[in-house]
């Protein structure tokens, strides 16, 4: 569905990404991992053609997703608060994202009948998308993702604002939409929450694949081995056990 | 308590506004000069205007009553350029300073504006010229006290005035029209409340101890603002949400996914403080007909040129001056939803012709002066419609600062940049230009034709030029989304 090809982005000659070969399947769940400044956001802004790469490629459905709409129409995200209408009310912004997608209003009602386990009245109230918490606003602007009912959904750490109900509501939906075959991009910093969703997982650092593994019991462990905590009070705090 | 204060300069002096462009900053002081300097020679010499103007009057009193209208008009102008620094405060609010003294440091930053400086220029050198060498001291002093009490009253009551009537902004209309009027009165000598205020205003310096009436007024209003300002650091505004209400545009629901677009692009002028304030503010600029056209300008070609060109496009200019940046908060939304870039360009360029139309609508009626500025006006919109709209769409995608929407209204440079001066404001002068190269060569009388039907060509031919904006756009967006992305 999606590949990467010899993709290299550089800011003032640092590279921040450089994958040289990554192919996401049809109905693949993949699971982004790595610490601040591995290189997530880049790589998803580069599927979705916000920024520009320096070398290489993106190709969604065999097509460049530079220079190309076709995406668009079956793919949506929600990567920060960027994507969001901030003077409309949530309801105007999915009514507006769903006329964008051919969606009337009773579409639009009956999904967040479907959906209600995710948001609280706030999200029905008439404040303006800017005054609310960063939690109804990740809330809102994941609800604008899912409502399209896209072939390929992008999320940006879509777990760390929402409370503890929230999120164990989004694996469940996520799980459900990997079962009907959904598209599924998603980074957390949040590793647990990321095994029990996806079935494949790509680790970054410093912009480059370190490790790219299937989803198993024991990936967890291996993930938490991996991001161990150093340091002077690590070392002491094991040294203790 | 002076720890704040070198913060707040701290604040000032690093903000990313100065460090953006030298080029506005040099314009922005070269107009702050301008206004002291026009202060202080109006001072200076008001004297000698008082006597031009009011012969055999006595000066301090002419002058005094002249200062109720400054006053008046002040009360208004604060509304619009005073912020209030209570925002820069909210960090502060956890450490351990106490509360009371914040606000009361919030109340003493604010005499800290350059509105005030101007009241001071306005006063100080006709007291120095006139009052101190003509009248007793005790008069002087309190004359002097009294202007002051004025300035510090007037700021204090800005607090009230921005808490009370901000949300509603047909109050602030009424006491423009209010203004207006009490100046019209006086001017035509129909009503006199400035000799009625200058008056109390003798009175009031000349008692020995005269001064302690207006510094009790300003102290009781300084204690009334101290309370506002307290109840307001716990608000948390939550009534705003409430009596909100939405309109439904029933007609543009009919016009499908255009429709959709076009209501978005009406809601961001309605609903951002900013946009919506200043386009109100044009309204305003509409009445610059009655100034342009008289009989001495009417046979002036390059005068009812400008004249056609400002007034048809005013309450577009502020949309199309940011077109794209206006969306620079949530631009990636835009670049990422499935809307097609011709969708989007389309919208924006309905919204300004839609708001040309209604500046050419409402200046119609000018034409009643002489039906030559209907014929003319008709002309410009047709060129502001068809050709200057792509033109600030092409100037546009090469400003890479977001709009703050939320921001102040009034002398706000937020989103101006260097590519503005060079681009957006020449194509304004373009058919000027353009006339003026055709006059040269003799064909002056065909230039409204010329210009009429260029736009008419633009509009015809949208297609094309939305195909022109989009690869344009296609270029430059990531540019544009990187800019925008900084704060």
């Amino acid at each position: 569905m999606i590949s990467l090809r010899n993709l290299k982005k550089k800011y003032t000659g640092n590279t921040v990404l450089n994958i040289e070969q990554l192919h996401i399947e049809k109905g693949q769940c993949l699971g982004v991992v790595g610490n601040n400044g591995a290189g997530k956001t880049t790589m998803l802004s580069l599927m979705l053609d916000i920024i520009r790469a320096n070398e290489g490629e993106v190709h969604s459905d065999g097509k460049p997703v530079a220079g190309n709409e076709h995406w668009k129409q079956y793919t949506t995200a929600y990567l920060n608060e960027r994507f969001l209408i901030p003077f409309l009310s949530p309801m105007e912004f999915l009514e507006y994202v769903g006329k964008l997608n051919g969606k009337n209003k009773s579409d639009l009602e009956d999904f967040l009948q479907a959906n209600s386990g995710f948001y609280q009245e706030d999200i029905k109230s008439r404040k303006y998308i800017r005054e609310l918490s960063a939690g109804n606003k990740d809330k809102t602007g994941i609800l604008a993702a899912l409502f399209p009912n896209p072939q390929v959904l992008i999320l940006d750490e879509p777990f760390a604002h929402l409370d503890p109900t929230s999120q164990s509501w989004l694996k469940t939906r996520l799980r459900l939409l990997h079962r009907q075959g959904t598209t599924i991009i998603v980074s957390s910093h949040d590793l647990k929450h990321i095994t029990e969703v996806c079935n494949r997982i790509v680790l970054l650092e410093e912009g480059v694949i370190i490790k790219d593994i299937s989803a198993t019991e024991d990936t967890l462990n291996q993930l938490e081995e991996y991001f161990k905590a150093k340091g002077v009070f690590a070392e002491e705090f094991e040294n203790e056990k | 308590m002076i720890e704040l204060l070198i913060h707040q300069w701290k604040e000032k002096t690093r903000s990313p506004f100065w460090q953006k462009s030298i080029f506005l900053n040099i314009i922005l002081g070269l107009l702050g000069l301008y206004f002291i300097l026009n202060f202080v020679i109006i001072s200076f010499f008001a004297d000698k205007i008082i006597e031009s103007v009011y012969p055999g009057k006595e000066v301090t009193v002419v002058f005094s009553g002249l200062l109720l209208y400054y006053f008046l008009f002040e009360i208004i102008l604060r509304f619009f350029i005073q912020q209030l620094p209570v925002v820069s405060i909210q960090p502060y609010l956890l450490l351990a300073v106490k509360r009371s003294q914040l606000i009361r440091y919030t109340i003493i930053k604010s005499f800290f504006h350059f509105i005030n400086l101007l009241a001071f220029l306005l006063i100080l050198p006709f007291f120095f010229k006139i009052i101190l060498p003509a009248y007793p001291g005790t008069f002087a002093i309190n004359w002097l006290f009294i202007a002051f009490s004025f300035i510090a009253f007037n700021n204090l009551l800005n607090f009230s005035i921005k808490k009370y009537f901000s949300q509603k902004p047909w109050l602030i209309a009424i006491l423009l029209i209010l203004v207006a009027g009490v100046a019209y009165g006086g001017l035509t000598e129909r009503l006199s409340i400035t000799e009625g205020f200058s008056g109390l205003w003798m009175a009031v310096a000349s008692l020995q101890l005269g001064f302690i009436i207006p510094l009790m007024l300003v102290f009781a209003l300084a204690f009334f603002t101290f309370h506002i300002l307290k109840d307001s650091f716990y608000s948390d505004n939550l009534s705003k949400a409430r009596n909100r209400k939405t309109l439904e545009w029933s007609l543009l629901d009919s016009f499908g996914l255009q429709g959709d677009l076009l209501k978005t692009e009406i809601r961001l002028i309605l609903r951002n403080k900013r946009v919506r304030n200043q386009t109100l503010m044009f309204f305003f600029f509409l009445l610059y007909g009655f100034i342009f056209y008289t009989d001495t300008n009417l046979d002036k070609q390059f005068v009812m040129l400008f004249t056609g060109l400002f007034l048809t496009i005013i309450l577009a200019s502020n949309y199309g001056q940011y077109f794209f940046n206006l969306d620079g908060q949530f631009f990636e939304f835009y670049i990422t939803s499935n809307i097609s870039m011709e969708d989007y360009i389309r919208t924006k360029y309905l919204m300004f012709g839609l708001l040309c139309f209604v500046s050419y609508i409402i200046t119609l009626p000018y034409a009643l002066i002489d039906p030559k500025i209907g014929f003319i006006n008709t002309a410009m919109v047709l060129w502001n419609i068809g050709i200057t709209s792509w033109l600030f769409m092409f100037a546009c995608t090469y400003n890479k600062t977001a709009f703050d929407l939320e921001g102040s209204t009034f002398m706000n440079y937020q989103g101006t940049g260097f590519t503005h001066f060079l681009g957006v404001l020449p194509v304004l002068f373009l058919p000027l230009f353009i006339h003026l190269i055709f006059r040269w060569a003799g064909f002056g009388e065909y230039t409204i034709v010329f210009l009429g039907i260029m736009g008419l060509l633009g509009i015809v031919f949208h297609h094309f030029l939305i195909s022109l904006v989009k690869a344009q756009l296609k270029k430059r967006k990531f540019i544009m989304a990187a800019g925008f992305r900084k704060k």
